[in-house]
């Protein structure tokens, strides 16, 4: 027969393993599906799908950098939204080195960027990326054209002019007259347009499963209430594992009084 | 002090800083160029047809995003600077391929926050002498490093695009 203490050990357990298991059911649901969904991020592209909801986005707190960097030439457009480069409106691709200018000729466009300069075609498709500047030369500065189209870059007092294609550089006279690529203002249709695939282009789910998993999401204190669900956890299955064993040694001693009764 | 506690405080100090100081420009592209040669050739382009844009997609698993690519070439050697996203930005590699294999393989920028350690030469010397079987592969297999996953399978395929581009230009001429 069983003893009182145990009996009441017993009903401890339970109601620990009830009240734990209601408290912390929500937090455990958020961290298995959140979990599972992470474990497939490659499969499901979480990382190539951008949040777009405002109020995500305003709870991140995305803000827009302060300036836009602008330049245009022949009706082509190029600006620079934080790390993210907008050519004609539509995003061209991410850069950290800050935008220097752009120059347009009926065969190519190029943009200058302070250590890259990218080749596009007419029609905005991406000809060639050159990270590797004229020797001597270790940042642009401006780029600009010549009366007769040529594109030439500056760093300080030196002046480097180009090929069609850009594949040989040459020293320039200084004296030549150089139109260097200036900021422009921009129109504030164009900036509302640019800054809103800004907003949009700047959060992923992956991210947003990754702060949901881990609390970040909920602020300051959302990681330790994730640690506490995850202790649940453990100590759910602990009482879990206890509940069980107390049951199958109760149905044990059950089962011998049983027999001895019959005999 | 205690050596144990010491040596945390140690690593403490160290680990916060690790990620940061990874980050960077190596080698700028044009000095690699500048250091492959002893004259540098004036560049080439390979501009990429429809068939070149699918092999380099195979090796890529996504469309090459220019049309064109520079090359440097005395020669059987050639030169190619070439990048590929790790995980969310690009790693600018510089490539020397001699004789359709591998001479020099240097890891120019490094952008990521993870994954620098493919830029030491216990990982680029892997790449000596590699060259390209006749499924695309490399002749021998690289190890990979923990926690670098994505920075190595990039530096591997572009390897594999180097060796490709090599023989196309080579082949054509």
């Amino acid at each position: 027969m069983k003893s009182l203490p145990m009996i009441k050990t017993a009903l401890r357990t339970a109601t620990l393993h009830r009240r734990l298991g209601m408290g912390a059911a929500l937090f455990v649901l958020v961290l298995a599906l959140s979990g599972l969904l992470l474990n497939h991020t490659e499969t499901l592209a979480l990382d190539q799908r951008q949040v777009n909801s405002p109020l995500l986005l305003n709870w991140y707190g995305i803000e827009l950098p302060d300036q836009v960097r602008h330049f245009s030439s022949s009706n082509n457009h190029i600006s620079q939204l934080g790390e993210q480069l907008y050519f004609n409106g539509q995003p061209l691709q991410e850069s950290r080195q800050p935008l220097m200018g752009i120059h347009s000729n009926e065969q190519l466009t190029v943009i200058a960027l302070s250590n890259t300069l990218l080749l596009l075609s007419n029609d905005g498709q991406l000809l060639e990326r050159i990270d590797t500047l004229p020797q001597g030369m270790s940042a642009i500065d401006a780029v600009g054209s010549d009366a007769q189209g040529n594109i030439h870059i500056r760093q300080g007092e030196q002046i480097i002019g180009a090929d069609n294609d850009l594949l040989s550089w040459q020293h320039s006279d200084p004296s030549h007259n150089i139109n260097w690529s200036q900021p422009s203002p921009v129109a504030a249709a164009y900036i509302t347009n640019i800054t809103e695939s800004y907003r949009q282009q700047t959060l992923d789910y992956e991210r947003v499963l990754l702060d949901l998993h881990s609390g970040r999401l909920f602020g300051r204190w959302g990681p330790y209430v994730m640690d506490g669900a995850a202790l649940a956890m453990l100590v759910l299955a602990v009482t879990g594992f206890k509940r069980g064993w107390q049951r199958s040694t109760q149905n044990a001693s059950r089962g011998r009084l049983w027999q001895k009764t019959r005999a | 002090m205690n050596p144990a506690l010491a040596l945390l405080l140690a690593l403490a100090w160290l680990l916060p800083a690790t990620p940061a100081a990874a980050r960077g420009t190596y080698l700028p592209p044009g000095d690699f160029i500048q250091q492959a040669f002893t004259a540098p050739p004036t560049p080439q382009l390979l501009w990429l047809d429809k068939e070149q844009q699918q092999s380099l997609s195979t090796i890529l698993g996504h469309h090459y995003p220019a049309l064109r690519l520079r090359y440097w070439r005395q020669q059987q050697r050639t030169a190619w600077v070439l990048e590929e996203i790790g995980k969310e930005q690009p790693i600018t590699v510089g490539i020397v391929i001699n004789n359709g294999a591998i001479e020099i393989f240097e890891i120019l920028i490094f952008r990521e926050s993870r994954g620098s350690e493919i830029r030491h030469p216990f990982f680029t010397r892997q790449f000596d002498k590699v060259t390209l079987d006749k499924n695309s592969q490399l002749s021998r297999p690289v190890d990979g490093i923990t926690g670098a996953t994505l920075s190595v399978r990039a530096a591997t395929k572009l390897a594999r695009l180097a060796l490709l581009l090599h023989q196309q230009v080579t082949n054509k001429s």
